[in-house]
């Protein structure tokens, strides 16, 4: 997933993003410049409360235990951008936060190999996750079914429920993006098994879709989902758990999450061919992926650590919040599928929103 | 011909038939023209060349061009984005030229000059979110018209190319606005008066004598706002629904999520071609140097 819950953010900080480049070219300058003593690494990420999350959880802490490092942070993620980067030979980013459809073999040519001596976790991500030999898995995100308590004589109990305008009514928000999980939720609703779900069968899922169209809002970007559920338009949105977890805890509306089914699917870290300071982009991805430090995160963002063994280190206040609290109606979500299929299922997706 | 009158800083003398034998001199100030032209081949001719070089690239032109039209998504993308665009250009029309007009004759033609202008200064992000709180089904109009029992259910105002054509209007309305008022403030209004002296009724002259004489603007205010529209990403995202997808979607898509330049610089390309062939067939009827602010006939 490209466009995260923090990456949608790019809207709102477009006029930041600008800025936040400018800078780090001018610090990356200087950070090259033998003469400060200093090296400055790039940390991209995809902007907003999600990366004051990763600032305050991993960022602060390392540059104080490592005083000769200097971390810039930029926003937002954007592959494309990692693709002109390596191809003009201009690599401004060492570390990047990537979703699941990024980073694996189709990308090599784009990547440096993760060096697993530095590294610790190559073989150990949290159930679910994938490493590969480019990237190591950071946190857990999932897609799940918020709902607003308030709206329904009775609440939903189950992701089946989605379905069923007629006892719940009010109307659906889906992700208008073909990996937003919405494929995914109608075939698992539909009665798929999840160890069967891949490879998709896109028309089964569309005909599912299609038994509640006219209920159904497309949501362009993670936070419109969020506003669509916020605003009262719809009363049940498929989106990142950390957009519900926002309008619960935040806002304070009587959001809950239906937790019997999730689409599990993490954020990794990578870095680009051709980074300056390959080398100690290695030792930081090394320090954020420790067990002991990696379930920092969980204290300032509801997002599972990537590493296995840092789960019982997740904060126990925000479990309720965490796809890898409910790991057990997890459904991992089949980067290798997407990354191969993304171009063609999209085109029959798009072809069948527009009818 | 358009080369002589930047080297020689004046135009070319009339040498009807015999071109060529007057050899222009090279002016020491034409020199000043040098840097405004270096910017331009720089930040557009040459990413202009590159994206034309890349969408011949990957698995080849003939591919990268014709997936626009064969497949099904881009197909209606393409056809939706054209369709859209014309309506934008209707709905802008029919709002922009009783207000060209009044700003045309009225003595405050600086205030509802303001205006229009004023908006521009605000990000067009802000703005299609203000009417997306304006147009959704929980939105301003909406509550308030239910709240007055007018509707029970709410109208479909948003994600739909009803919204995008309401957002948009929005935001090229000054694009249109502006053509139509310098047309507009040149007509001799004599000519109008005459016609009634000679017995034509207000609606008819105004009718016979000024509509026609706003025609160019009219064309030049259409051409504008609909090779603006072609492009628009922000509103489509926001404002539209799956019914009514954009060309720039798809691009945004092939781009970021399936990092296939290739293909996306052939889909730009051939939204560019469009733009081209859209001005070229307008060209017809519009000098294209009014459209942008020249002299009017």
């Amino acid at each position: 997933m490209n466009r995260t819950p923090r990456s949608s953010r790019r809207r709102a900080t477009a006029a930041l993003t600008g800025l936040a480049l400018l800078s780090s070219l001018a610090l990356s300058a200087c950070g090259a410049s033998p003469a400060s003593g200093k090296t400055t690494l790039t940390f991209a990420s995809f902007g907003g409360a999600y990366s004051e999350a990763q600032k305050k959880a991993w960022v602060d802490a390392y540059t104080k235990a490592n005083p000769d490092v200097k971390i810039v942070m930029d926003s937002p993620v954007d592959q494309a951008k990692i693709k002109a980067m390596v191809e003009s030979g201009n690599v401004t980013w060492d570390v990047v936060d990537v979703n699941g459809d990024f980073g694996l073999d189709s990308h090599k040519a784009l990547l440096e190999p993760i060096d697993c001596t530095v590294v610790t976790t190559c073989d150990a991500p949290s159930p679910g996750m994938t490493n590969s030999k480019y990237r190591v898995a950071e946190n857990v995100t999932t897609f799940a079914v918020g709902y607003d308590a308030d709206r329904f004589e009775t609440e939903p109990t189950s992701y089946k429920d989605f379905f069923d305008v007629d006892t719940y009514p009010g109307k659906r928000g889906l992700w208008k993006l073909a990996s937003g999980g919405a494929l995914e939720l109608a075939l698992l609703a539909d009665g798929v098994a999840p160890d069967k779900l891949y490879p998709l069968d896109v028309d089964r899922a569309l005909k599912k879709l299609k038994t509640i169209e006219d209920n159904i809002i497309w949501y362009d970007s993670p936070p419109q989902g969020e506003d669509i559920l916020a605003s009262g338009e719809a009363t049940m949105v498929l989106n990142f758990a950390a957009r519900p977890y926002d309008l619960a805890t935040r806002l304070k509306k009587p959001t809950k999450i239906l937790w019997d089914a999730h689409i599990d699917l993490g954020s990794y870290l990578v870095v680009p061919k051709g980074s300056k300071h390959a080398d100690e982009a290695m030792k930081f991805i090394a320090w954020v992926t420790d067990p002991a430090h990696n379930a920092e995160i969980t204290k300032h963002y509801p997002l599972g650590p990537g590493s296995a063994a840092a789960l019982p280190k997740a904060d126990k206040s925000k479990a309720e919040w965490l796809a890898t609290s409910h790991a057990d109606t997890g459904v991992g979500q089949d980067d290798q599928y997407w990354d191969q299929n993304f171009g063609s299922v999209n085109d029959k997706f798009q072809a069948w929103l527009t009818k | 011909m358009v080369d002589q009158v930047v080297l020689t800083g004046h135009r070319p003398a009339t040498s009807v038939g015999r071109p060529g034998l007057r050899r222009p001199r090279v002016n020491g100030w034409a020199l000043l023209v040098l840097p405004g032209l270096i910017f331009t081949l720089i930040a557009f001719g040459w990413p202009l060349a590159e994206v034309l070089v890349r969408s011949f690239g990957g698995e080849g032109a003939a591919h990268n061009y014709s997936v626009t039209f064969t497949t099904p998504a881009y197909r209606s993308a393409l056809v939706s984005t054209l369709l859209t665009s014309a309506a934008v250009t209707v709905s802008c029309l029919v709002i922009g030229y009783p207000y060209a007009y009044l700003m045309a004759m009225s003595r405050r033609t600086e205030l509802l000059l303001a205006l229009i202008l004023l908006p521009i200064w605000t990000s067009f992000l802000v703005r299609t979110y203000a009417w997306q709180i304006w147009l959704q089904d929980t939105g301003v109009i909406n509550t308030t018209l239910q709240k007055l029992g007018i509707i029970d259910d709410p109208l479909e105002l948003i994600r739909n190319r009803l919204g995008v054509t309401i957002g948009m209007t929005g935001i090229l309305l000054p694009f249109a606005i502006l053509p139509l008022y310098t047309v507009m403030r040149r007509i001799d209004r004599e000519l109008v008066r005459a016609a009634e002296n000679l017995g034509a009724r207000p609606s008819v002259a105004f009718r016979r004598v000024f509509v026609p004489l706003s025609l160019p603007g009219v064309y030049s205010a259409a051409l504008l706002v609909f090779v603006l529209a072609l492009g628009f990403y922000i509103a489509p995202a926001i404002l539209g629904g799956t019914s009514s997808p954009t060309l720039s979607t798809v691009i945004v898509d092939k781009v970021q999520r399936e990092l296939d330049f290739h293909t996306a610089s052939a889909i730009g390309i051939t939204l560019l071609a469009v733009a081209i062939v859209v001005l070229t067939l307008g060209s017809r009827v519009v000098r294209i140097r009014d459209v942008f602010g020249g002299g009017a006939p």
